[in-house]
């Protein structure tokens, strides 16, 4: 049967077509990359690029990485940082990382461990189109993330000390609340969310013994009126006065929860970035996460990059520590931090056995 | 879980949860009541809530945030209503392709506002107004008398709707065109004004329910913020029967839903939560399954209206 289009059938199908292609490019167009492509023979400069799942200013993961990034830029003059890639969703990552490819940029980095799997085409194509290109995943486990890849000859992973990370966050808690009532926001159920938790947890009782932990580690990363919810709900029937969070946005709605109980009586731990500040009056401390990218970039220029290398950010070197603290933190407690944080640093404060005792009832 | 402890926090949360929702929901029984389905109301409440906050944060007057969020909101709803009304398009289809462009729109507004400036990150927000003594009324008194004052404008919105499609001839004039546009085109209504003013009501109400997610329940803006509460709004409409009260009885229990399914995550933490997360969503379901009868609601809901047809 025939079927007359009219006039306005093709203008309005045209332009519904049109306002769902500016919608589906648009999201991408808020910072695209403006890399010039050029690369210098005797490689006396070099570019590294990021690719990142959310903002790059997003007060937590990103951000996180962004301001890692930028550290490690201004101790290497020689390398020049391309606009990083923010919001990628999975279904792009395999492009954004190409794109870089195609530009010869000398390492790329993926911002978390949810692109790996997308890049393995990318990883394998460029080891014999551009052997210059090096590849660095964050939080990422060789031994199972990258198990399917050709190649890790150009490929290196860093690994925060969770451990460290969370007995640091856990010696705060145990020492600032008064109820022995602490709580954990957790974005997703990983098992790096349960070790930070679990040393978290196992590090806040060996300072106090009463301390009970509250915990959800599903929460997702964007939804802060959530984090806002749950944390009023903990204050309100279990005095929840102390709270650690790895959920980006999420945490965002916890502190709010927070500061309407009172920033004198209830705190924030942040992370991963330094939060302490006017903007986040519960905030008490922040455990914080250099990613070891200018390390990294030694090896690159040294040539002893890759072969699935593993680089650690711990509290030796300057890779896992404790931000400011705000005045609500006294003198003496700030002490009696620092006389744990050696010993954490030391790897005396807690044993593994400690951890596990705690992940195995999660 | 001892519940007459977590009751007065979940009715909190209900409260704050319902005020986006049936203000969404609000405006979609304008439209809806015109005739016009419009699915679009997840992206129209994006670009409200990354509107509001960004005006907001640039002025300091968030008052001027929620009115320019609410423009926006028109604005963005004008093309639905030019697509539909106009060109007579597909309502399900125009609506999709809102709900596409408009976060894209906002998350590039995002990244141009915060860019390299993380200050700009974090946004202000409205105070809470506690109703001396009726605040202090045990269970619902911090639940109910104890909002940020668009929450109170966003519940006395409702006798205010429902007034005025009882009583005023506008109002009868919107659920003629909603019933049978053609006969309300014989009476002397303008069908295609109605329409586009149903359009213009809905963004902006739309719009509102976005940027109290900005304005009143957290500082911040992300991608994602609204989390599938336009959609949820468009099944309150249909659970409350079209009407501002049945909406308002909706949203309230949809957040009465969404604040249980908190609290229970928040005290059976070693439970799987997503069955707890899937709480407020079954009630929707189920709600469709009993109110969303398809001889429901307006007669001419959906259809493009062909002035020339007879």
């Amino acid at each position: 049967m025939a079927t007359n289009v009219t006039r306005r059938d093709a203008i309005s199908l045209g332009l519904g077509g049109t306002v769902a292609a500016c919608g589906l490019s648009l999201a991408g167009c808020g910072s695209s990359s403006d890399g010039s492509g050029t690369d210098s023979a005797e490689k006396s400069s070099y570019k590294v690029a990021m690719v990142i799942s959310g903002p790059k200013n997003d007060g937590g993961w990103g951000q996180g990485h962004y301001e890692s990034l930028t550290k490690a830029i201004e101790s290497h003059p020689n390398w020049e940082m391309l606009e990083p890639k923010e919001n990628t969703a999975s279904a792009d990552a395999a492009s954004a990382a190409q794109s870089y490819v195609d530009q010869d940029v000398d390492l790329i980095i993926a911002a978390g461990n949810e692109f790996v799997s997308a890049w393995g085409d990318v990883v394998a194509e460029a080891a014999d189109s551009n052997p210059n290109v090096h590849f660095l995943m964050t939080n990422t486990d060789p031994a199972t993330d990258l198990a399917d890849y050709e190649t890790l000859e150009k490929v290196e992973t860093v690994q925060v000390n969770l451990k460290q990370t969370g007995a640091l966050a856990g010696v705060v808690a145990g020492l600032m609340t008064n109820a022995g009532q602490i709580g954990f926001i957790g974005g997703m159920r990983l098992p790096t969310t349960l070790t930070k938790y679990a040393a978290y947890l196992a590090a806040a009782q060996k300072v106090n013994p009463q301390v009970e932990g509250h915990y959800n580690f599903d929460a997702g990363f964007t939804d802060a009126s959530f984090g806002t919810n749950i944390t009023n709900q903990w204050i309100a029937s279990n005095n929840v006065d102390v709270m650690w969070g790895d959920a980006s946005a999420v945490d965002n709605g916890a502190r709010q929860a927070l500061e309407e109980a009172g920033v004198d009586t209830h705190f924030d731990i942040a992370q991963p970035i330094d939060s302490v500040g006017p903007d986040n009056p519960s905030v008490i401390t922040s455990t914080v996460t250099d990613w070891m990218f200018g390390q990294a970039m030694d090896e690159v220029e040294a040539g002893s990059f890759g072969n699935g290398a593993v680089i650690e950010a711990n509290m030796d070197n300057g890779g896992v520590y404790l931000g400011s603290y705000s005045d609500k933190v006294s003198q003496e407690v700030q002490d009696k931090i620092a006389k744990y944080t050696e010993q954490i640093k030391a790897d005396t404060f807690l044993s593994d056995d400690d951890v596990d005792a705690i992940k195995s009832t999660l | 879980m001892d519940f007459m402890t977590a009751l007065p926090t979940i009715l909190k949360a209900m409260t704050m949860g319902a005020v986006p929702i049936l203000l969404a929901a609000l405006g979609e029984v304008f439209s809806e009541r015109a005739g016009l389905v419009n699915i679009g109301l997840e992206g129209v409440m994006a670009i409200g809530a990354f509107v509001g906050f960004a005006v907001g944060k640039m002025t300091g007057n968030l008052w001027l945030g929620l009115v320019v969020a609410m423009l926006a909101g028109v604005l963005i709803n004008m093309l639905y209503a030019f697509c539909t009304v106009t060109l007579c398009a597909d309502q399900v289809v125009t609506g999709m392709a809102i709900n596409i462009l408009a976060p894209a729109i906002a998350l590039f507004g995002y990244n141009l506002f915060v860019g390299s400036n993380s200050a700009n990150a974090t946004g202000d927000q409205m105070a809470s107004i506690a109703i001396p003594g009726l605040s202090s009324i045990p269970f619902i008194g911090n639940a109910f008398f104890n909002q940020t004052l668009l929450a109170y404008l966003a519940f006395i919105l409702v006798p205010l709707v429902r007034y005025f499609f009882k009583h005023f001839r506008a109002g009868l004039s919107f659920r003629s065109v909603g019933e049978n546009p053609h006969a309300a085109e014989t009476l002397g209504i303008d069908v295609v004004r109605v329409k586009y003013l149903a359009c213009i009501v809905c963004g902006a109400l739309a719009a509102a329910g976005g940027a109290f997610l900005t304005l009143c329940y957290t500082p911040i803006y992300t991608d994602g913020i609204v989390m599938g509460r336009g959609f949820i709004a468009l099944a309150t409409v249909i659970f409350g029967r079209w009407s501002a009260l049945g909406v308002l009885g909706a949203s309230l229990l949809f957040g009465f839903f969404d604040g249980l399914n908190v609290a229970l995550q928040a005290q059976f933490q070693s439970a799987p939560v997503m069955f707890f997360k899937m709480i407020p969503y079954i009630f929707t379901i189920v709600a469709l399954i009993f109110f969303g009868s398809k001889h429901a609601g307006p007669k001419a809901n959906g259809q493009p209206y062909f002035r020339e047809q007879r």
